[in-house]
């Protein structure tokens, strides 16, 4: 366990207030992963730790502090992404969500995290629907395979055979895709068509039926690693798309 | 703690559902209303008892009232058409003492937080799309929180509303804080300032 750190990069994922003028931040950290703090006097007018509640930024945050709760000690903006459009603010509370929901405290993934600083900068920028959904997608599937879940889009599970592009499969969280016929036949319900998946893994969604595919591949997939926990946004935002 | 008379362990313990009130800080309240302010307990557990019977919601805006309408939708001189959308009454307060708006309030108490679970039921957002369609306001200012979710709150109300007709929806600038000197503000907030400046002409 950290006891301090300075100037570590970090996103907030979630605050709410503590005591008169504190708050208790939820931060995910490059190199030490999700971790709470209590950042004292955050609410005051003159506190350098204000900034700490603008939104959608990357923080460089100093901290000490033994045990779960860590004291923010120090806190500056390295760059702020502009986030304009409901979409994409959609997706970053969205992400906060899922990151609060999945990441385990104090358990470090770099890589997720410059996923998702990628993923913020592009947002701020990217206004296309299907090349946000992608975006979405992609990172999905990184977080999933970073946390030990990863999902293989060429293969079939156990025989290791690779999907082919006129079949028809199952999908199972837990196990990956299994074939249950040829395409074209009437997809039962759960089923996925080859060349949707392979569409996915190749990051193409152009189309209605991979864009859909690949939708609910990821949502049974997060759900499965869930468990008993459910992101509430879907039932906020459903029309929205950016889930 | 002290196990010495159940009423008074009952006290100490009831008192900290105050927030940032913990054992210590109960056991010294508590004591100190029994050592030397029994009159002021006295009236301190009648006030709150009248205030927790008969404190509700005002129907309109959803501030704290005892009656149907609060005391700043009730008042005639006030603009009927200008509503300003806030996270919390203690918004209110630090607006009224602005002295600058002169119009109505809608207190959402709380902003969209998938996190928390809170979603547009809980803030009676329903409430005031009705209002809305009542027709009689011609401006909503939205005043959310500049956080993460006072933003989302704020770009949800915008969404469901765009296209009601007569309506102007409109959001509280961002920017350079008063008597505030430009070296010394952050990032994000000048980027604001920059994509939010205002035309000297029609300023002064």
């Amino acid at each position: 366990m950290v006891n301090r750190a300075t100037l570590e990069e970090a996103f907030i994922l979630h605050t709410r207030s503590f005591k008169e003028t504190s708050l208790i931040v939820d931060a995910f950290t490059q190199n030490y992963g999700k971790m709470s703090f209590v950042a004292k006097g955050a609410k005051r007018p003159k506190s350098g730790l204000r900034v700490i509640q603008t939104p959608t930024t990357v923080f460089s945050i100093s901290f000490t502090g033994k045990g779960d709760l860590k004291t923010l000690t120090q806190c500056e903006i390295i760059e702020h992404f502009r986030i304009s459009s409901k979409v994409a603010l959609s997706c970053i509370i969205y992400l906060n969500e899922l990151l609060t929901k999945t990441l385990e405290k104090e358990d470090p993934h770099p890589e997720i995290f410059n996923q998702f600083k990628m993923l913020c900068h592009n947002l701020s920028k990217d206004q296309n629907q299907e090349s946000i959904e992608l975006q979405l997608r992609s990172f999905e599937l990184i977080l999933l395979q970073e946390l030990g879940y990863g999902i293989d889009l060429e293969k079939e599970a156990l025989s290791g055979i690779p999907i082919n592009v006129n079949s028809s499969y199952s999908f199972d969280p837990a196990l990956g895709f299994t074939k249950i016929g040829e395409a074209e036949v009437e997809l039962a319900a759960g089923g996925f068509l080859g060349k949707d998946i392979l569409s996915f893994a190749k990051g193409d969604l152009a189309n209605t039926g991979s864009r859909s595919a690949s939708k609910k591949i990821m949502r049974r997939a997060l759900d499965f690693h869930l468990g008993n926990k459910t992101l509430n946004i879907r039932k906020y935002l459903i029309e929205s798309g950016a889930q | 703690m002290s196990k010495v008379s159940p009423l008074v362990d009952g006290l100490i313990e009831s008192i900290q559902c105050l927030p940032g009130v913990g054992p210590k800080s109960a056991q010294r309240m508590v004591l100190h209303l029994l050592e030397r302010e029994r009159e002021g307990g006295k009236i301190l557990s009648e006030a709150l008892r009248l205030a927790l019977d008969s404190v509700g919601q005002c129907q309109k805006c959803r501030i704290f009232s005892e009656d149907n309408l609060c005391s700043i939708c009730k008042n005639e001189k006030r603009d009927k058409e200008v509503i300003c959308v806030v996270e919390s009454v203690a918004d209110v307060f630090a607006i009224e003492q602005s002295n600058q708006f002169r119009g109505r309030y809608f207190i959402l108490h709380g902003h969209l937080s998938p996190i928390d679970d809170i979603g547009p039921e809980q803030l009676g957002l329903n409430q005031l799309f009705l209002l809305v369609r009542s027709g009689e306001i011609s401006e909503m200012i939205l005043a959310t929180n500049s956080t993460l979710e006072g933003e989302a709150t704020a770009h949800f109300i915008y969404d469901a509303l765009k296209d009601v007709e007569n309506l102007d929806l409109t959001k509280l600038a961002q920017g350079v804080p008063l008597g505030g000197e430009l070296e010394y503000v952050d990032r994000g907030t000048i980027m604001h300032a920059f994509s939010g400046r205002v035309n000297l002409k029609e300023t002064i």
